[in-house]
């Protein structure tokens, strides 16, 4: 932050400047800067939603693949029985909605339940509610079977909770579209209502029923309950000053989430590292050949004996999953290290998945590193991804040119570009995803005309929180690119070089 | 690391500073500030005064292109310039909005969810760092605050992921049943490995399911872990542990072969220490040792779902009738099908006779429940 003193010029008597001169002045601009930002924007909203679309995925994906096999996992007929769970659950508190019942029907409704809420959550309907759907989704089905799962279902857990915290549907959601759509000022949204006043009647129900038993999650969940219909109130009937300290707290709420986020990931990756460094397989470098040559986790025993015949790779491979693991909180510290380290990350995780069969953990893992991607990057991803998918479907097509500016007003414009637009300072990449937006328009026309537009849609879009969406203000996203490559990138800045 | 950890406290010095941009919204403005953006790169200095962008703010928003120095200089302008280019309909704008000029109500509020957030985020991120940090000074004086007090049991996590040393042998399960045949004499089937079963759906599957990876597997591992040194199982989990893997093994042969009426079951296991690496010159017997577990009579309550039918409370586990099963060495002799009518009756009655003890089992064990789940 603090810019280096100039060189000096070692004129005789002139003494270099102190480096410490302005620091208090400096420490409090700094301050306030930095409390404007997390007051003021949900940072990375690329990075949340993408995070949010990797974990809804991950976790739709495990609960589509384990149907046939779901009542062996979770239903009242596992070994894992009712009776056991219950057990175990009465010792430990954990929350799951399956202990309300050991009937057959409850199971299938929850389980369809969940694979609905991570529908929701992944195409961001009415993301904040779908969000806390998703929660009960995950934590009633793993905690109702705790042997059944390890560590790529313990991050999925992890990271449901606290993207309750997020407002991750700012972007690339159909929250993000509706807004992008809809009048300046919210309508009645009956849709809604009738999910408000279903969920306060399930609340109801199950908190006189006795069965939302603890204090914990009665208040969590009458407590978002309250604060989603407060919001629509407040959004329709106090605007102004009301509506905008919700939008603070949300954001403040967000950002504080997304700390929470990075912060865990460090931990997994320090904890990983740190403690295989004690391990004198680590340390001799043929840790690597023992996973790969178990039984469990070679699923492709040729390829495993294959990769692990040559002492100096298995070393290799060894020693560095050790370092990238160890020195991965500290690669933050850098831009460009920590974007290289990412991808082996992610390359090694995509191996993991293949070599040890553990897909979902490498999934989980893989959708929980990608909060540290540059906004550039995912802008640029997001746009090939339009690309590739418009031919298929006439709704990718008609999104892609939601990108030209609606005739009725700034609003038209889809959610990525206009970060694009405003964030990127005089790069190409920047052109390139404008012009990603409004599809067929010739790319320097568009880029040229339209991040005004932009900068309000994506803003617009950015509130959308299901119900919570907050007040359609003006935020302008441009800078909330920005600021999430900083702060979400931790000292990261886009640019085309990623 | 990161910028929300630290502006928490000062709260009320920030006011001026944050109050810089007061003018904002109306149709406009978006264009406006674009048209600075876009701007911005190139001449720093306009971007700032166009935007109407305070000092700081220009910080975040050309971030790249304004260089440090230029702050002081822009600094004063923006305000007065942005007020009179869009007067305002809406000063109230998230994204401009000014602390100072915000009503007593809110500033208290936001100023009380800076504090309150920052406080139990960062209470969180220290919990979890305790969480899986080794026991040191701190986690083992407020052991109970970390664990049980706020972790457990929903930020329970294990990062030890095959560390700090890997698991070097195959470790396979395995088990026999007694039962009676259609003419009523009493049989004991060969070894049947409950490993082979998951190994075969993992091998070649770019998508294995949990059931192969980690039911049995995380099963066995918890049973393992709460044997005594007499290999009993102890507590209530203990128990739970048990019955958990017996019903695993009756489903898995079950499906195999038709062991009705069963009477007794056991278990063991087979460990093959891995060879270890050509070029390595440790050498390891890779010899596969078998561990055998006591026959384990067939109770209502380890057939899947058993006990579901009737009272779903589990007797704590019943050491002399126990002991008594793991004298029978020999399966084959006659015991079995006198041991099942009898243990249905001493299941019913020691329900009622031990019923407390699950309980104290549990408080006792609570501490290491919380780990129950990870692995």
């Amino acid at each position: 932050m603090s810019p280096p003193p100039p060189p000096s010029e070692r004129t005789a008597d002139v003494p270099p400047p102190s480096p410490f001169a302005d620091l208090g002045k400096k420490f409090d601009s700094a301050l306030a800067r930095g409390l404007g930002n997390i007051t003021r924007r949900a940072l990375g909203p690329h990075q949340t939603a993408v995070v949010r679309i990797g974990f809804a995925f991950t976790w739709l994906f495990y609960l589509v693949r384990e149907f046939p096999h779901r009542h062996e996992l979770y239903g009242p007929d596992s070994p894992w029985g009712f009776d056991l769970a219950e057990q175990m659950i009465s010792g430990s508190g954990a929350f799951s909605v399956l202990m309300w019942s050991d009937g057959r029907l409850w199971f299938e409704f929850v389980y369809l339940m969940a694979v609905l809420a991570a529908v929701g959550l992944l195409l961001g309907w009415r993301t904040r509610v779908m969000s806390v759907l998703f929660m009960i989704g995950v934590l009633s089905l793993q905690n109702r079977s705790i042997f059944m799962g390890d560590g790529g279902d313990n991050v999925i857990k992890l990271m449901a909770m606290y993207l309750v915290l997020l407002r991750c549907g700012q972007v690339w959601s159909l929250d993000a579209r509706r807004k992008a759509r809809r009048a300046p000022e919210p309508g009645p949204d009956p849709t809604g209502i009738a999910l408000w006043a279903v969920a306060g009647l399930a609340l109801a129900v199950t908190t006189g029923g006795g069965l939302l038993d603890g204090w914990v999650w009665q208040l969590c969940l009458w407590g978002l309950w309250l604060v989603f219909g407060a919001w629509w109130v407040v959004e329709r009937h106090w605007p102004g000053e009301p509506r905008l300290v919700f939008d603070v707290l949300a954001n403040l709420v967000h950002n504080m989430g997304l700390l929470i986020v990075m912060a865990q990931v460090c931990l997994i990756y320090a904890t990983a590292g740190w403690y295989k460094i004690q391990g004198t397989r680590w340390q001799d470098g043929t840790a690597v050949y023992y996973p790969m040559n178990l039984d469990y986790f070679t699923p492709f025993p040729e390829l495993s004996q294959a990769l692990t015949g040559n002492g100096i790779l298995v070393m290799i491979m060894t020693y560095g999953t050790v370092f990238i693991q160890v020195a991965f909180p500290f690669a933050l510290l850098n831009r460009k290290v920590k974007n290289v380290l990412l991808a082996v990350m992610i390359a090694e995780h995509i191996g993991i998945a293949v070599l040890m069969g553990l897909p979902f953990f490498s999934l989980a893992m893989i959708a929980m590193d990608i909060v540290f991607l540059p906004t550039a990057f995912l802008l640029w991803l997001g746009y090939r991804t339009r690309r590739a998918t418009a031919p298929l479907s006439g709704f990718a097509g008609r999104r892609g040119r939601r990108g030209e500016p609606d005739p009725e007003g700034p609003e038209g414009v889809s959610p990525a570009q206009p970060t694009a637009g405003g964030t990127l300072p005089a790069a190409a990449v920047p052109r390139a995803d404008t012009v990603t937006g409004s599809g067929a328009a010739p790319p320097g026309v568009t880029a040229a005309s339209e991040p005004a537009h932009a900068t309000t849609t994506t803003t617009t879009a950015g509130s959308a929180a299901g119900t919570t969406g907050p007040p359609a203000g003006l935020p302008a996203q441009s800078r909330t690119g920005d600021a999430t490559a900083e702060r979400a990138d931790a000292s990261d800045r886009p640019g085309p070089d990623t | 690391m990161e910028p929300p950890e630290k502006p928490e406290e000062p709260t009320g010095g920030d006011d001026p500073g944050t109050g810089v941009r007061g003018a904002a919204a109306g149709p406009a403005l978006p264009a406006a500030r674009e048209a600075a953006e876009a701007a911005a790169p190139a001449h720093p200095d306009e971007g700032g005064v166009a935007t109407g962008a305070p000092p700081q703010d220009a910080g975040p928003g050309g971030a790249g292109a304004v260089p440090p120095g230029d702050r002081p200089a822009g600094a004063p302008r923006p305000v007065g310039g942005t007020d009179e280019r869009s007067p305002n309909p809406d000063p109230l704008t998230t994204e401009n909005f000014v602390f100072a000029r915000l009503g007593w109500p809110a500033r208290i509020t936001i100023a009380l969810t800076v504090g309150l957030v920052t406080v139990l985020g960062l209470w969180h991120i220290a919990m979890g760092f305790l969480y899986v940090a080794p026991a040191n000074t701190l986690s083992k004086e407020y052991a109970s605050v970390i664990r049980d007090g706020y972790s457990n049991p929903e930020f329970e996590q294990n990062w030890k992921l095959f560390a700090p040393n890997p698991l070097q042998s195959d470790i396979a399960v395995e088990a026999r049943a007694e039962f009676e045949d259609e003419t009523g004499s009493v049989r004991t089937t060969d070894w049947i490995s409950l490993t082979a079963m998951d190994i075969e759906g993992i091998r070649y599957n770019l998508l294995p399911s949990h059931t192969a990876h980690n039911t049995l597997r995380r099963g066995w591992d918890s049973y393992t872990n709460t044997l005594d040194e007499d290999g009993r199982p102890v507590g209530a989990r203990g128990e739970r542990a048990t019955v958990y893997v017996h019903r695993i093994a009756l489903l898995r042969l079950s499906t195999i072969m038709d062991i009705e009426p069963v009477n007794r079951l056991q278990l063991r296991s087979a460990v093959t220490p891995l060879a270890t690496p050509p070029w390595d010159d440790r050498t390891v017997n890779t010899e596969t040792i078998h561990e055998e577990q006591d026959w384990r009579t067939v109770l209502p309550r380890d057939l899947p779902r058993g006990s579901l039918a009737g009272d779903a409370d589990l007797p704590p586990p019943n050491p002399a009738r126990e002991a008594g099963s793991t004298d029978d060495t020999d399966p084959t002799d006659g015991n079995g099908a006198p041991a099942d009518g009898e243990s249905a009756a001493g299941d019913a009655g020691s329900v009622g006779e031990e019923s407390g003890s699950p309980d104290s089992g549990r408080t006792t064990s609570g501490t290491v429940e919380a780990q129950e789940g990870e692995s």
